[in-house]
């Protein structure tokens, strides 16, 4: 199939490197380096959107903002410019629902089926083959390109025929992962304070009905030394600000999703914004003075 | 199986959990109970007894879930005083970890050994899953009653001295009730912005949104089916206990303590037959939304 990917930053570069040798691939992204390190792999480079969508069926983006996917469609030289009829988008951006939808609708009239399809998961899993999919749209179009997303990983599902629902499914589970991740610190936190190990908590936790992705990955990880989560403070409070703003528009009461997106920005205002989420373990510390490896304090 | 005078246990209590405990225990033991307001149920095995004396002078072994009367019976001059030295308490109820290490003070004193071991369970209907015992006391104390509470089937966890037990299933819960409350504000925002809940739990139990509330409560929140019965003005008690943990250690834990606000209120709408389940009707009530089909 005649694939486009634009974006090849982190996450979007992942994910094109599994199309690079099942496809005939054209990329175009910012960074002339990066787009000769997939050319060198035999990918074909575009010099604009309109370009590289004439050579295409269909075009993947992954880019950071909503914003910078309307740059991307409907800037001078831009993909609306050249894609055909009958050629599918692909949306891997975690953009704002309603601008997607949008996008959808704009592409319609010229044939074009636009679909949303984020990923969830850590970089190495994207780079692994293994990262999770979501995506949504018409039914028809995602059938005609599921090969293509599962080229990228087989762990792709489909959350309905409207298009943004990728986006919310993704929101969603952010601010479900953010919520209790925080929720969870913050009480072994208490636990280390009241004289609790580490490892006593982690089993408690897991036994029961306290069991939750943090305790099950994060906790054993600052057990071990290890680093648990590599991402972007500054992106999660991007994310998880958006999950509540959805909420917020439709009258849904967030109170506890909202207090951990409060606690990420002042994670955030504290560290900076080159602050890694997984610097907040030394916040959520730091507020209870105590840390979470060692002797109990 | 035979049954020995070395396996001779007390159950005290005639709530649900000394029921489960004289249960699960009367296949391979021999169960004394008591109970201080006379409500024992009847247990094919069990032989019931009219006073902790007589239950002390035949035993060296109480397992303690006095909900009804706790203060009374749980004391070294209450329990403690009927029971000969070298005798064992383990109580099965959460509480104050400091009133823990305070009675197994005054119980050592009568050389009697005390453990604090409460069992951690949502849905005794569905007992022993995702259930847990979590223990605290003297290493040799948890070891000679170790064997004995793994017969009653839920995970049991070492967590350390006297009070340690309490301070862990202060510490589960809370974060239990918070996994619960997170996912029902976002299946509520994820219902309103045009997601169905089937594939919302679907993707969540693949992704690192995953908790215990997205594996059993999420999938059948549409149908409404029960998936606790942990009453929760009794889960409220246990959070706001948990609280008051945090602030004597100088624990802010702000998102447990509006989760512990918010169980309190729900448990105050509701009413005493509230359980957790019904901690989805305040997140409806709140959003002006409905759940079930």
């Amino acid at each position: 199939m005649r694939v486009g990917y634009v974006g090849l930053g982190a996450m979007g570069g992942a994910l094109a490197s599994h199309l690079v040798s099942k496809h005939a691939l054209n990329v175009l992204d910012l960074n002339p380096a990066v787009v000769a390190g997939f050319v060198e792999r035999g990918a074909r480079a575009a010099d604009n959107g309109a370009e590289l969508a004439r050579r295409s069926e269909v075009v993947l983006l992954c880019l950071p903002r909503s914003v910078d996917v309307r740059q991307a469609l409907f800037g001078t030289n831009g993909l609306a410019e050249g894609l055909m009829p009958g050629s599918v988008v692909i949306d891997q951006t975690s953009g704002l629902p309603s601008e997607t939808r949008e996008f959808a609708r704009l592409l319609q009239p010229r044939g074009v089926t636009l679909l949303d399809a984020p990923v969830s998961g850590a970089m190495d899993t994207a780079i692994a083959g293994t990262v999770s999919i979501i995506a949504s749209g018409d039914r028809t179009a995602f059938d005609r390109v599921h090969a293509v997303l599962t080229d990228m990983s087989p762990n792709v599902f489909y959350v309905g025929e409207t298009v943004g629902n990728g986006q919310t499914m993704k929101a969603v589970n952010n601010m479900m992962n953010a919520s209790c991740r925080l929720a969870t610190l913050e009480l072994v936190a208490m636990g280390r304070k009241a004289g609790l190990s580490l490892e006593t908590m982690i089993e408690a936790l897991n036994a029961t009905t306290a069991r939750n992705f943090t305790a099950q990955g994060m906790l054993p990880a600052i057990a071990q030394g290890r680093q648990s989560t590599k991402f972007g403070l500054a992106l999660q409070v991007k994310d998880v600000y958006q999950a509540v703003a959805m909420g917020g528009e439709r009258g849904v009461t967030m109170p506890l999703c909202s207090l951990a997106s409060g606690m990420l920005q002042i994670g955030l205002n504290t560290l900076g914004d080159c602050a890694q989420l997984e610097q907040m373990i030394g916040v959520i510390g730091s507020m209870a003075a105590t840390s979470f490896a060692g002797s109990a304090s | 199986m035979q049954k020995t005078s070395q396996q001779t246990v007390g159950v005290v209590g005639s709530g649900a959990v000394a029921s489960l405990a004289a249960r699960r225990l009367v296949s391979s033991c021999q169960v004394l109970a008591f109970a201080a307001d006379g409500n024992l149920p009847t247990i094919d095995g069990v032989e019931r007894l009219a006073s902790l004396a007589a239950l002390g002078a035949r035993t060296r072994l109480v397992l303690v879930a006095d909900e009804a009367s706790s203060s009374d019976v749980l004391s070294a001059s209450g329990l403690g005083a009927a029971l000969s030295r070298g005798a064992t308490i383990v109580d099965l109820l959460p509480g104050d970890p400091a009133q823990a290490r305070s009675l197994a003070a005054d119980l050592a004193g009568r050389g009697i050994a005390f453990v604090d071991a409460p069992l951690h369970c949502e849905h005794l209907q569905a007992f022993p899953g995702d259930a847990a015992i979590l223990c605290g006391g003297a290493s040799e104390t948890l070891a000679e009653v170790l064997p004995l509470l793994e017969r009653l089937g839920a995970k049991v966890v070492v967590c350390g001295d006297v009070g340690s037990g309490r301070i862990a299933r202060a510490i589960v819960c809370a974060v239990a009730v918070c996994n619960r409350l997170v996912t029902y504000e976002c299946a509520a925002m994820g219902t309103e912005n045009g997601l169905g809940l089937a594939d919302m739990a679907t993707v969540l139990n693949r992704c690192s949104g995953a908790n215990s509330a997205t594996a059993r409560v999420l999938p059948v929140l549409t149908a409404g089916t029960q998936t606790a019965d942990a009453r929760l003005d009794g889960v409220a008690a246990e959070l706001a206990q948990c609280m008051q943990l945090a602030r004597r250690v100088g624990a802010p834990a702000l998102i447990a303590n509006q989760a512990a606000a918010q169980v309190l209120a729900a448990s105050r709408t509701f009413g005493p037959g509230a359980t957790l389940d019904d901690l989805r009707s305040l997140v409806e009530l709140g959003s002006n939304i409905r759940f079930t089909a």
